[in-house]
C-alpha cells in the first residue's frame, strides 16, 4: 500500500470583511462563511499537514491592521497556514502580515520532502493576473533543478481561458508561458492549485491537473460559450479540497462541502 | 479562447430502482435525485452533446424486464445517453435494454472526432471490480492504434487505491494494469471518468487525471487511513461537465444540484 507522504488543505477566496458588491445580488456574510470552513477542517479526524490558501485573503482591505484582523480569523485553524495574494489583496500588506520571513510576495517552502511553491500573480488594482519576469524566472529555476520532490505549485488565477466571458478577461495574461515553465518539471509536479474563480473545476493540460477549490465565501458558475456578466450559483455550497500525496506519485484531491448555515 | 470540439455530461450511480418508493435508508428516493439532476442538465445554458454514465443505473435489478421501468426514468434526458455496467447492475440486462446496438458490454464511440471507450469493470455479484484478460486487450488495441484522436475513458470503478480500507476493498482489482495500458496512450487519454465511490474526487499520476462524478443518490466520504465506509451529509449531488477544445486541454467543471424537498 503506498504510503501518504502528505495531506493538506486546499481552500480560497475568503474575501474576508467584504460587503455586498453593488452589482451582485445579496451575498452572504463572508467571515460566518469562513468561519464555518475553519470549524469544519478543524473537526477532520485525520492528520493535517497544512492549509493552503490560494488568495483573496481580505476583500480590498482599507490598511494592513484589517489584515491582522483577518490572520486572527484564519490563526484558529488548528494546521499552519500558508496564503498567497490575490486579485483583491494588498500583496504587500499580506505579505507582511502572514509571511514576513520571505522578502518577495512569491515563495516556495518544504514540509515532509514535498516542495510548495507560491506564486503572486496579482497586480496591483487590476483584476486580471500577471507574473513578472522576475518570478518567471524564479519560478524557472525551481522547475529546472536537478530535483525528484514532488512538486505543487498555488497561484491565485486561472492560466487558462474557461470559454467564459467576463471571467475570462481576468485570467493570467502570459499563461501559456507558465504552463510551458511548469511542463519543465513534469515528472515531478503533483498538481497546480488556483482559486479566483468561485467554482470547482479542474483544467488538465498535457497531463497537468490544475484544480481550484471553491470560494469559503459565495460560488459563481460559468459554462462554454458563456457570455454576459457573472452569475451566481446559488446552489453549489462553499468547501475546500483535501489533498493527499502518495509515495507511489499519485495525487488525489477530494471536493468536500460545507453547509454554513 | 481555443473553441470546445465536445461538451459532455458525466453522471453516476444513479442507483434507480424497480420500486418509486425505494431510499435504501436514504433521505430520499434515488428516483427523485435522479429527477433533479435530469432537470438540471435539461437545463444547461448550452446543448451537452450526450450524457455519459458511468454505472450503478439500476439497484441490483432483479428481473430483466425491471430496465425496461428503469430506461423510462431517464427517457426525459435531451441529450444521448451512454451507459455502462456498475456493480449494481446486471451486465447482460443493462446491455440487452440500455444500449442493444452494442455487441459487448464494453464498447467504444465517437463524437465529434473524440473516441469514448466505455469499459466495463463489473463482476456479476460482486461489490469489486476486475477487467477480464479479452477486455484488457481490447483497450491495448485502442491505445496502441495509429490514431491521433483524443481519448475519454470511462469505467464504474475506482483504479487507483483511495488509502480507505473499506472503499479499496471494491476498487478495480488490476487496476495497476489498466494504468499502464492507458499509458501508452498518455498523449491522447484527455482523462478518465468513473464513479463507484459516491465522492467527487480528482486522482492524478504518470501524466493521467482520473476524475469522479458523484453519485446522483446519497454521497460518501473517504479519507486516507479511513477503516470502514462513511456517509457525507454535506456533500452535494450532482455531475460534471467536461469540455474538450481544440488545444488539446479538458476544462471539467463541478455543478451541484439540490436534492428535491423531502415530504
Amino acid at each position: 500500500m503506498p504510503q501518504p507522504l502528505l495531506t493538506f488543505i486546499h481552500i480560497s477566496d475568503t474575501h474576508l470583511y467584504a460587503n455586498p458588491h453593488p452589482s451582485l445580488p445579496p451575498t452572504p456574510n463572508p467571515l460566518a462563511r469562513a468561519e464555518a470552513v475553519i470549524k469544519h477542517i478543524n473537526a477532520q479526524v485525520f492528520p493535517i499537514d497544512f492549509v493552503l490558501h490560494t488568495g483573496d485573503v481580505g476583500d480590498d482591505l482599507p490598511d494592513i491592521e484589517k489584515y491582522r484582523e483577518a490572520q486572527g480569523v484564519l490563526k484558529k485553524l488548528s494546521a499552519p497556514l500558508h496564503v498567497i495574494p490575490g486579485n483583491h489583496d494588498n500583496r504587500d500588506w499580506l505579505r507582511e502580515v502572514f509571511y514576513p520571513h520571505s522578502n518577495t510576495p512569491y515563495y516556495s517552502f518544504e514540509h515532509k520532502g514535498v516542495e510548495v511553491a507560491c506564486l503572486d500573480t496579482s497586480v496591483p488594482n487590476q483584476p486580471h493576473g500577471e507574473i513578472s519576469e522576475r518570478q518567471l524566472a524564479w519560478l524557472m529555476k525551481i522547475c529546472t533543478a536537478p530535483s525528484d520532490k514532488p512538486l505543487v505549485v498555488a497561484l491565485h488565477h486561472h492560466l487558462f481561458p474557461l470559454g467564459s466571458l467576463p471571467m475570462d478577461t481576468m485570467t493570467v495574461k502570459t499563461g501559456v508561458t507558465v504552463h510551458q515553465t511548469l511542463l519543465k518539471a513534469r515528472a515531478r509536479l503533483r498538481c497546480v492549485l488556483f482559486g479566483h474563480v468561485h467554482e470547482r473545476l479542474s483544467f488538465i493540460r498535457d497531463g497537468v491537473l490544475y484544480a481550484t477549490a471553491p470560494s469559503t465565501w459565495f460560488q459563481l458558475k460559468t459554462w462554454p460559450g458563456q457570455t454576459g456578466s457573472f452569475v451566481i450559483d446559488d446552489v453549489a455550497l462553499p468547501g475546500y479540497n483535501i489533498v493527499t500525496l502518495t509515495s507511489d506519485g499519485l495525487t488525489t484531491v477530494r471536493a468536500v462541502s460545507v453547509n454554513p448555515a | 479562447m481555443s473553441h470546445a470540439i465536445l461538451t459532455f455530461a458525466h453522471i453516476s450511480d444513479t442507483h434507480l430502482h424497480e420500486n418509486p418508493q425505494f431510499k435504501g435508508k436514504r433521505a430520499w428516493t434515488s428516483r427523485s435525485t435522479t429527477a433533479a439532476v435530469i432537470e438540471s442538465i435539461n437545463a444547461y445554458p448550452v446543448p451537452l452533446d450526450f450524457v455519459l454514465h458511468t454505472g450503478d443505473f439500476g439497484n441490483d435489478p432483479l428481473r430483466k424486464e425491471h430496465y425496461l421501468t428503469l430506461q423510462k426514468l431517464v427517457a426525459g434526458l435531451t441529450p444521448p445517453l451512454h451507459v455502462l455496467p456498475g456493480n449494481h447492475d446486471h451486465r447482460v440486462w443493462l446491455r440487452e435494454i440500455i444500449y442493444p446496438q452494442h455487441a459487448m458490454p464494453y464498447y467504444a464511440f465517437e463524437v465529434n472526432g473524440v473516441q469514448i471507450a466505455c469499459l466495463d469493470t463489473s463482476v456479476p455479484y460482486q461489490h469489486h471490480g476486475i477487467i477480464e484478460p479479452e477486455q484488457l486487450a481490447w483497450l491495448d488495441a485502442i491505445c496502441t492504434a495509429e490514431n491521433d484522436k483524443p481519448l475519454v475513458v470511462a469505467l464504474h470503478h475506482h483504479p487507483l487505491a483511495l488509502g480507505a480500507d473499506a472503499m479499496d476493498s471494491i476498487r478495480l482489482v488490476d487496476g495497476e494494469s489498466l494504468h499502464q495500458t492507458l499509458l501508452k496512450a498518455r498523449s491522447r487519454v484527455k482523462c478518465v471518468l468513473f464513479g463507484h465511490i459516491h465522492e467527487r474526487m480528482m486522482m492524478a499520476r504518470d501524466g493521467i487525471v482520473y476524475a469522479s462524478a458523484p453519485s446522483t443518490w446519497y454521497q460518501s466520504r473517504t479519507w486516507h487511513g479511513q477503516g470502514e465506509f462513511a456517509k457525507s451529509e454535506v456533500n452535494q449531488l450532482g455531475y460534471n461537465v467536461v469540455t474538450l477544445t481544440a488545444d488539446g486541454g479538458v476544462t471539467i467543471r463541478a455543478v451541484s444540484a439540490n436534492a428535491p424537498a423531502i415530504r
